[in-house]
């Protein structure tokens, strides 16, 4: 695994200008540093409704898909304007940059230590596969002990990409694919499981 | 009318007054896409002091037991207080709501106020979504709360973010210039139009011994003139909409109206039911042969830089189509139809280079698809399209050696035209029966066209800050 430099990014970018490339966009040279780049907050945030929530169980996930809307709101907030993130409170932002990598690239998206020092995490499914396309969903969370203002366009990720290696099939796609805010969880791999445990069990 | 009658109808008018200022402060908490909003509401507090001070000054001065005088006061009340506060200034609070960025499309706000701006200069827009099957504006004088009115334009709730259909707020925002137009013909239209309606009077009168009478005759004459005249005026303010809508955004604009079309019918003769309008077919003509047909042969070239030859040829077929719609001229026939709408449309037909001309002038400073600038976005945003990318912008340059990255935002008109192809492209695949999941679905297209109308802004601003 190499992690690619400014220049070597900067040379993806040029081989995937007309689109089936390494793309990051919108994107300004000054984000590029040494070996990462910078990424920005986007406008949109998931928040859950916990007074209609009353717990997160994947067995019923089918309900929570069909039902989304009751348990989480989605909410847009202009350039000007804060968005609070209280103690211990988890919501779903996005970046603002829309990514796409080619089949021999993947990613991590990593927080920045000056946000890190004020509790603020902004991932914690931080790989980012080859053939993803769409903005990255980022799991913000406050750590800290006193509320946290967010704004948009807040440099609060960094995407480090590293070559792979091996030939990847078109087919391995993510599930969160073309997603241009942050997305409302998908839990059909899990209930798939879920339904395999059943099916054990029953026959047991 | 005694005293109590008035201080009956004051406490309701203060009540009033209170409900609304309430229901405002509600208002300015949940966002709003772009600042008219929250400077519409800033406007209607001002508006509401100065309700506030009329209504003392008006009690203050009925401080009397005349009964003349509390009659005058309460009269006062009603009309300059109670009737604009109930009928006017309550609508604002309905469109205020329905702007919310949640019920709005929210990328798109800022690229339509754009336009506004450079169509209608220094004049506000209020954009929200209205539970009705259309787009539309409106203004007026009795809504003016400010220096200036605020146009009000609705998007229709179910297609909200139905972006490629958008193209045709193109025609919604030049509604106000029209009048313009309008004005400047009318006396000579009408002149016209009375000539004609008296000319042909026998053909059109019913026989019936009362309607000989010279009054009689004099009366129906006046009443099919201003029926032909409404008629002109409406055809007039259609077409000249239309017009500037495909001079912006040329085969998007045609694409979007006949998609939004595609539930009526396209042949309704103008009649006085549906008070003159122009029949789809007919639009459909006049922006074909005026704005359209000379300057297809400008995509040519974007068509020999597209890499995808079904794109081409799916978006060529489209506009194939639309043209052998056009050819048949059965709009033009259907017009002639209904004698009055004959007279009417032939006034239309009159002006028609003008009207070519007045959209012209007045689109001046817009940026339009057939623009150099456009055309050579194309061919890249279908490319990033394809590549399930947003068409947000045409990378110009870049080099590792030096450390250079330069892209130009995308026109609105290069990624509406950009979508409309793909889309042509993706109703082939999916109706053939191929779809597979290397095809988008029609959602994640509009999403991605969102986004890059969204991005614009961002890019504009950004090279703004850097210059």
């Amino acid at each position: 695994m190499s992690v690619l430099t400014k220049n070597v990014i900067l040379e993806e970018l040029q081989k995937g200008k007309d689109g089936s490339g390494l793309i990051i966009t919108p994107l300004k040279i000054s984000q590029i540093g040494k070996s990462s780049v910078d990424l920005h907050l986007g406008n949109e945030f998931i928040v859950f409704r916990k007074v209609s929530l009353p717990c997160m169980d994947i067995a019923d996930a089918g309900d929570i898909s069909k039902n989304v809307h009751k348990y989480q709101e989605k909410v847009r907030i202009s350039d000007v304007d804060k968005f609070v993130l209280h103690p211990s409170q988890l919501v779903l932002g996005a970046t603002k940059e829309y990514i796409a990598l080619p089949d021999n690239i993947s990613a991590i998206i990593c927080g920045r230590s000056t946000w890190g020092r004020t509790g603020l995490i902004i991932a914690t499914a931080t790989q980012i596969e080859p053939l993803f396309k769409g903005c990255v969903t980022l799991e913000l969370v406050n750590e800290g002990e006193i509320p946290l203002v967010l704004y948009p366009f807040l440099c609060v990720a960094q995407l480090i990409l590293y070559r792979t290696e091996g030939k990847l099939s078109t087919k391995d796609k993510s599930r969160y694919q073309f997603q241009t805010g942050p997305e409302f969880p998908k839990f059909e791999k899990e209930r798939a499981y879920l339904k395999l445990r059943r099916g054990k069990t029953c026959k047991r | 009318m005694t005293p109590s009658d008035l201080t009956r109808v004051y406490y309701q008018i203060e009540n009033e007054i209170e409900s609304y200022r309430n229901e405002l402060n509600k208002l300015s908490v949940p966002n709003y896409p772009s600042e008219t909003c929250r400077e519409l509401i800033i406007d209607l507090f001002e508006k509401l002091k100065g309700y506030e001070e009329t209504l003392s000054k008006i009690m203050e001065d009925a401080n009397d037991q005349d009964e003349k005088i509390v009659e005058q006061s309460l009269q006062k009340l009603i009309t300059k207080i109670h009737i604009p506060l109930v009928r006017e200034d309550t609508k604002f609070l309905n469109w205020l709501y329905k702007a919310q960025t949640k019920n709005v499309p929210w990328s798109f706000v800022h690229c339509v106020e754009r336009l506004f701006q450079q169509i209608v200069p220094n004049q506000k827009l209020l954009i929200y979504c209205e539970n009705q099957y259309n787009y539309g504006i409106c203004w007026s004088k009795s809504e003016t709360i400010a220096p200036y009115p605020y146009y009000v334009l609705s998007f229709p709730r179910l297609h909200k973010t139905n972006v490629l259909w958008h193209a045709v707020v193109g025609h919604e925002i030049f509604h106000p210039r029209c009048s313009e137009f309008i004005n400047r013909h009318n006396q000579n239209v009408l002149t016209n139009i009375t000539g004609e309606v008296t000319k042909n009077y026998e053909k059109f009168a019913t026989t019936g011994a009362s309607e000989n009478s010279f009054t009689k005759k004099r009366d129906r004459i006046d009443s099919m003139t201003n029926v032909t005249h409404t008629a002109w005026c409406r055809a007039t303010e259609e077409l000249l909409s239309d017009m500037a809508c495909v001079e912006i955004f040329g085969p998007a604009a045609i694409l979007a109206m006949k998609a939004f079309s595609a539930c009526s019918p396209k042949n309704d003769r103008p009649d006085p039911d549906n008070h003159f309008y122009p029949s789809w077919q007919y639009r459909f003509e006049i922006v074909w042969d005026n704005f359209i047909e000379d300057k297809l042969c400008k995509l040519d070239h974007v068509y020999s830089e597209i890499k995808n030859n079904d794109i081409v040829r799916c978006f060529k077929e489209d506009m194939l189509e639309i043209k052998c719609l056009v050819e048949k001229k059965e709009g033009e026939d259907l017009v002639k139809k209904h004698p009055l709408a004959k007279i009417a449309y032939q006034e239309v037909q009159n002006l028609i280079l003008d009207a070519v001309d007045f959209v012209k002038d007045n689109t001046q400073d817009v940026l339009k698809w057939h623009d150099e600038k456009t055309l050579s976005q194309i061919p890249k945003l279908v490319g990033r399209l394809e590549n399930g990318i947003p068409p947000n912008e045409s990378v110009a340059e870049i080099n590792e050696q030096e450390g250079i990255y330069n892209t130009h935002p995308a026109a609105i008109p290069a990624i509406l035209i950009s979508g409309w192809m793909y889309e042509t492209y993706w109703q082939e695949k999916f109706n053939a029966d191929e779809a597979d999941e290397r095809v988008m679905t029609y959602k994640t297209l509009s999403r991605l066209i969102l986004k890059a109308c969204e991005d614009i802004e961002t890019i504009k601003k950004s090279q703004q800050c850097q210059s």
